[in-house]
Formats: structure tokens, sequence, C-alpha cells
């Protein structure tokens, strides 16, 4: 690519590589910039948990890429960890692959656009991954669909949701490789996915294979290579963006300013750099995007930019059996329930490390106290049990618990101005404290997985109940709405105030649907890589 | 184009001070306490997690080491004013770090919560060596290339 970009989008995560294929293939000229670095499937992902994982100095933390130095820091109130995930692929690296749409009522209650308008977008991208409804389970999630049918859900094979009901995944991984016991595991003797178990390690396999035939479709073995054989997009892995530049112009109906171009911090030189374009667009996620704006002193008179900060709130409920399950054996998650205006609940595979922290280290209170609910115990444990319990891995299932995270505009995120900026500015503070339908609605979810855990046999079951807020699928920083009073950009994505400036990553989803949001994010991104070259370069 | 501080490129050790080691202490005896021998295999602080989960948590929150020193040392007063966290029993550091799980705030009972993940997470991962034996006893095979039966019959 040479000369300057047309277009610059800011993130190579879940959604900004979308708007770089879709325009880079009508030959707009893109420049996407990416804070983490750029992987090899088959040279860097070990699939260890630590090594990959690691929330201080894992691959994808939220930090540079030279692991010897310290992650990026954030000011936290109320919220626990904070996914984040720096590199090209951002947190599709590390998502399970499910991909459902957003539920049907949600959309057509609060959004913009109809739930009818966003179907076509929807099967753009269930096309390109592709997103594939699951033919088999593993044994995890077909003790999950048991237990599902025993408390009563109907199973709707449907990607549209309205009602309570359950089904196998939808997934953006390939069909589950025909592969035979003590064959081999390699491409090209076997091609899709091979089950291993540590889709959240990301997915090098099978191994051998071509990025297009790796299983788990994640951005960086989807839309990015699609964007850069068109010619027309360049990667700049390592580049923090540190501010949108920006000119005051002549009231054009609400938009009063425009967009220049990005500046930008070398996170392995610390060296900056300036690039100019016609189009920018914000796909740094829900913190950094809201984060960026701020920190760039873009126009706000509504003061909407970084407020309801929304997420699928999370909780864990685990079950323990007398037979074998091994949770580190199939896809992830391949059975789901849904439970619209509560949220959604799947079987979750895991290794030996997420199982032990979620067991025994995340909770509220201890295993000893008195529960309030059916569950035998919650919270926390140490000593010789927490070993003991930690141990019986192979025979335990556990329900991740998605919550549909009620909004609330005091959860937000801004600049933290009382601490001390880093490299890229001030930090961001993100507040964080569920609202009492949230916690009702988790509570309602939790006696649905421990009723279904029940219905299949477990003998004890446990519910985590996380002490701090575990911060995933983050939402609605960036809300677009029709009201320019409370929203930040419109339907397509392009801010109320700034011409030129679209957000397009999970921030501007104004409501929760079902989890995860990849899917719906990558819906709109693709609608809003049309508007931009319907608008800028027909 | 210019080129930036390199304040921010030094690896996170250099960059930072370090725990004083009395309160490297008191985090290991912490460990010991929240994850023992048990049924004959070795317990955490000996497979190095406490060190393990210092380096973490002080990439996490600089300063958390020191911080929870000086609380669980105070806690450890209220048990037997002559005698520092670390000397107290095993049991007895248990009861303080429950009245720590229970404290009024949240960000007390985070300082338990981080000393506890952190050094989970160096116990079950790959992290620390004997990482394989703890692996088999819990019928964790680790990472493999695929699983050809991923199905038990009759489920």
């Amino acid at each position: 690519v040479t000369g300057d970009p047309d277009v610059i989008v800011v993130g190579a995560g879940g959604c900004g590589p979308v708007v770089a294929k879709e325009l880079a293939e009508r030959g707009v000229r893109v420049l996407m910039l990416e804070a983490g670095p750029w992987l090899d499937p088959d040279r860097d992902f070990s699939l260890f948990e630590h090594d990959m994982q690691g929330i201080m100095e894992g691959r994808w933390r939220w930090g540079p890429a030279d692991r010897t130095r310290p992650p990026w820091s954030r000011v936290r109130d109320g919220a626990g960890l904070l996914l984040q995930i720096a590199g090209v692929g951002g947190t599709t690296l590390h998502y399970n692959g499910i991909s459902p749409r957003a539920f049907v009522p949600n959309v057509d209650s609060r959004w913009p656009l109809s739930y009818g308008e966003l179907v076509p977008y929807y099967e753009r991208v269930e096309s390109f991954l592709p997103v594939i409804q699951v033919r088999d389970l593993a044994t995890k999630d077909a003790m999950f669909a048991e237990g599902a049918e025993r408390i009563g859900l109907r199973r709707n094979d449907s990607r549209d949701v309205a009602d309570a009901s359950w089904k196998p995944c939808y997934n953006a991984i390939l069909p589950i490789a025909d592969m035979e016991p003590g064959g081999p595991l390699e491409y090209p003797a076997i091609d899709g996915c091979t089950m291993c178990g540590h889709c959240l390690q990301g997915c090098p396999h099978p191994v051998g294979a071509p990025l297009d035939r790796k299983a788990k479709r994640a951005t960086n073995v989807s839309y990015v290579p699609r964007a850069v054989v068109t010619g027309n997009c360049r990667i700049v892995p390592n580049a923090f963006a540190t501010s949108i530049l920006w000119e005051e112009r002549p009231s054009d109906g609400s938009h009063h300013a425009r967009a220049t171009g990005v500046r930008w911090r070398d996170t392995e030189t610390g060296e900056e750099h300036e690039q100019r374009a016609k189009v920018v667009v914000l796909a740094g996620g829900s913190i950094e995007s809201p984060r960026l704006w701020l920190n760039s002193g873009l126009p706000n008179s509504n003061d909407a930019v970084g407020r309801r900060l929304t997420m699928h709130h999370q909780d864990f409920v685990t079950g323990f059996f007398d037979q074998e399950i091994n949770p580190n054996v199939g896809q992830v998650t391949m059975a789901r329930a849904d439970y619209p205006g509560f949220g959604t609940m799947w079987s979750q595979g895991y290794g030996l490390q997420a199982f032990a922290v979620v067991l025994c280290g995340l909770g509220s209170g201890m295993w000893t106290d008195p529960v309030d609910g059916p569950w035998d115990f919650q919270g926390k444990v140490f000593g010789e049990e927490a070993f003991r319990r930690v141990r019986e891995y192979a025979r335990t299932l556990t329900v991740v618990l998605s919550i549909n995270d009620e909004s609330d505009p005091e959860n937000r995120v801004t600049l933290a101005t009382d601490w001390e900026p880093d490299e890229h500015g001030h930090v961001p503070r993100v507040t964080y404290h569920p609202t009492e339908e949230t916690q009702r609605r988790q509570d309602f979810m939790a006696v649905k997985a421990a009723e279904l855990l029940r219905a299949i046999g477990a003998k004890e079951v446990h519910r985590t109940n996380p002490e701090s807020a575990f911060m995933t699928h983050l939402m609605g920083t960036m809300r677009m709405g029709t009201d320019i009073r409370s929203s930040v950009t419109d339907a397509d994505g392009l801010s109320h105030e700034v011409g030129n400036l679209y957000v397009a990553d999970t921030s501007v989803i104004p409501g929760v649907g079902g989890a995860n949001p990849t899917l719906t994010g990558q819906a709109l991104a693709t609608k809003t890589a049309d508007a931009i070259a319907r608008d800028f370069f027909s | 184009l210019r080129i930036g501080l390199r304040a921010d490129l030094r690896p996170w050790s250099d960059a930072r001070a370090m725990p004083e080691p009395e309160a490297v202490e008191t985090f290991r005896a912490a460990v010991e306490a929240l994850l023992p021998p048990t049924d004959g295999a070795p317990g955490s602080a000996e497979r190095s997690a406490a060190e393990f989960g210092v380096r973490q948590v002080e990439m996490f929150l600089p300063g958390f080491t020191d911080l929870a020193h000086a609380l669980l040392t105070a806690y450890a007063m209220g048990v037997d004013p002559e005698r520092s966290f670390a000397q107290l029993s095993l049991d007895e550091r248990r009861s303080v770090l429950e009245e720590l799980s229970r404290g009024e705030t949240q960000d007390m009972r985070e300082i338990l919560s981080a000393i506890q993940v952190f050094a989970l997470g160096g116990t079950f991962s790959e992290a620390l060596d004997g990482h394989e034996e703890e692996w088999a006893r819990a019928g964790y095979p680790g990472p493999t290339r695929g699983n050809p039966t991923y199905r038990k019959e009759g489920v």
C-alpha cells in the first residue's frame, strides 16, 4: 500500500478488521492501527493458560508486546478483571467463537434500527466467517442439553431468539473434523475443528492448516487476511493511538467538527507518528474508544461519551458428578440456553487453571457460609479442601452465566485525571457497580443453572458469585441512538458531532442481547463500512 | 515524527520499587495457609507460588505486597500481639484470612482474593514446576492437538 490512506481504523480487534476488509475490497485504502502485536498462530499459540491468557504477562494481556514490561494500567472502581486483549484479533483471539444474534425484543425496543434491518448484515458476517450450528456435542455439552430439556426449555434451532429456549451453538468454528482415534491430527489429513478444548487460548488447529482453514474464525485468520490480500489495507501492530486529530468546522447539521487524522505511538521504540485521512474509525472497544475520544478533546456536548457501560455480568455455577465429563474436551462451548430479559447460560470447557480460580478464588464469601439458593456452597475455599476439590476437575461441569446487564448512566469510562498519565495519556477509570435489577437477573439465572445441574444428577453444586464484577463483553459507552441528546452515534456508527468520525466496535451497542456481542458488533461494523463507502467513496 | 520518553520502555522490575522482604515473607505465609500440602502432594508455597504471586500482583497493583503485609500484620495482632502473621499456626492464619474475606470494604476483601487467585493461577498452570504431577492428579492432560473421541458413550 503506498500513499496516504483514505481511512484509518483504530483497533484490529473483533470489529475493526470487518470495516477494513469491507472497504479494502471496494478499493478504499485503509490503514489499520493495532496497539498490540501481530502473532502467528502456528508459532506463538502454545495453548498454555498462563502463557497465553495470564492477565499480567500472558501474550494476550492488555499491554505491550514485550512481556518484560508492565501491562497498561486502568483505574478500577467496582470493576474486577477487565478483559481486554492487545493484539491483531483482539478479544476474538480468546473468545469461544459463540456467535449469536442479539435477542429480537432487545433490538426492537431500544435500538435506532429494527431487528429486521440488522438481519442482512448478520447474514453477511455469518456467511463470511462462517458461523455454523454445531452438529454434534462433546460430553459436557450433551449433558447441558439434557439438563436444559429436563428443566423444561424447548430446543429452538433458529438464529432468532425471542423466548426462553436452548440450542446447540452457532459458533464461528469450522465443522468438527473427521478424526480417527490414533489417527493424524494435522492438515491436510484432517480439516476442521479438532475438539482440542482450548479455544480460550487461541486456535492454531489443525496444525499446518493455512489461515483460512484454522478452525476458530477469529478475525486474525478471517477478516484480517482477507483485508490484506486486497493490497489496499496496511496493518501497523504495536501502534497505540494517542490522539484523534480534528478541527472545528462550520455547522453542517449537528456536525460541527471534522477528524483529520490520527497520532499514534510505537510501543516498541517510543516513536510518535501522525497520519492524515479522509475518514477515521474508532474500533478500540468500550474502554479505549471513549478514552481516546476524551484524551483527544473531541466534542462531547451531551456528556454521553463513556456513559452507560454495560456488559454480560458473569457468574459461574459448577456441578460435581460421579462420572467423568472432561471439561477440557470439545469446542469450549457447544450448547447454550437463552432467557431474553435475563441472559444466557452455557456449558463451559476450560483448563485446570481457570477452573481452580473460578471454583476457589473469585467468589464472594466462603464455602462454609450459609447459602441462599439451591447450591451447596458459594464463594471461596482454601486449605486442603481447595486442592481436593480442584482435583475433581475431570468430573465437573461448569455453567457460565452471562447476565443481561441493566444500563446505568453512572457505570462509565472516564479519564483518571487524578492519576499519573501513562505514555498514552490519561488512563481510563472504569466504574461499574451492578444495579439491583442486574443482581436480580443474576440470581434468577444462577437458580436455573443449579436446577439444570441437579436435573442431570449433580451430587453437589457450587456457585462462584464473583467478589467483584468480572468485566467481559463490554458494551454501550459510545452508544448509537436517534436522540442526539443521549447517544454518541447514529445507526451507521457516525458521530453526531464529528462528520467523518465513526465508531465500529461493541461500544455502539445500546442494549444488551444474548452473549456474546461479537457477531452483533461485526454486523454493525459491516453496516458502518457500507455507510462510509456510500457517503465518502461512491 | 519525534522520539517519546523512554522511561516506560524499561522492564517492570527495573521501573518499580520491589516489596520489602518481610512483606514477601508474609505473602508466602498466607499462601502456605491457603494452599497447604494435601494428601501427600506438595503445597503451593513449596512450588514457589508465593514468589510467582508477588510478581503477578506487583504488576497488577504496585505496592500491593507491602499493603497486604501491613493489613495482615494488623489482623495478626488481634490473635497474638507477640507474634507476626508468619509466626501464627496455619489454622490461625486461615482464621485471619477468613476474617479478611468478610472485611467491610471491597478493597479489603480483594486483598485476600488477589493472593488466592494468583497463588491458584501459578499452582495449576504451566508457570510453575510440578504442574504435570498436579494436572495428572486432576485428570487434566494439558493442551493437545485434538480429541477424536470427544463424547462418552451413552451421553
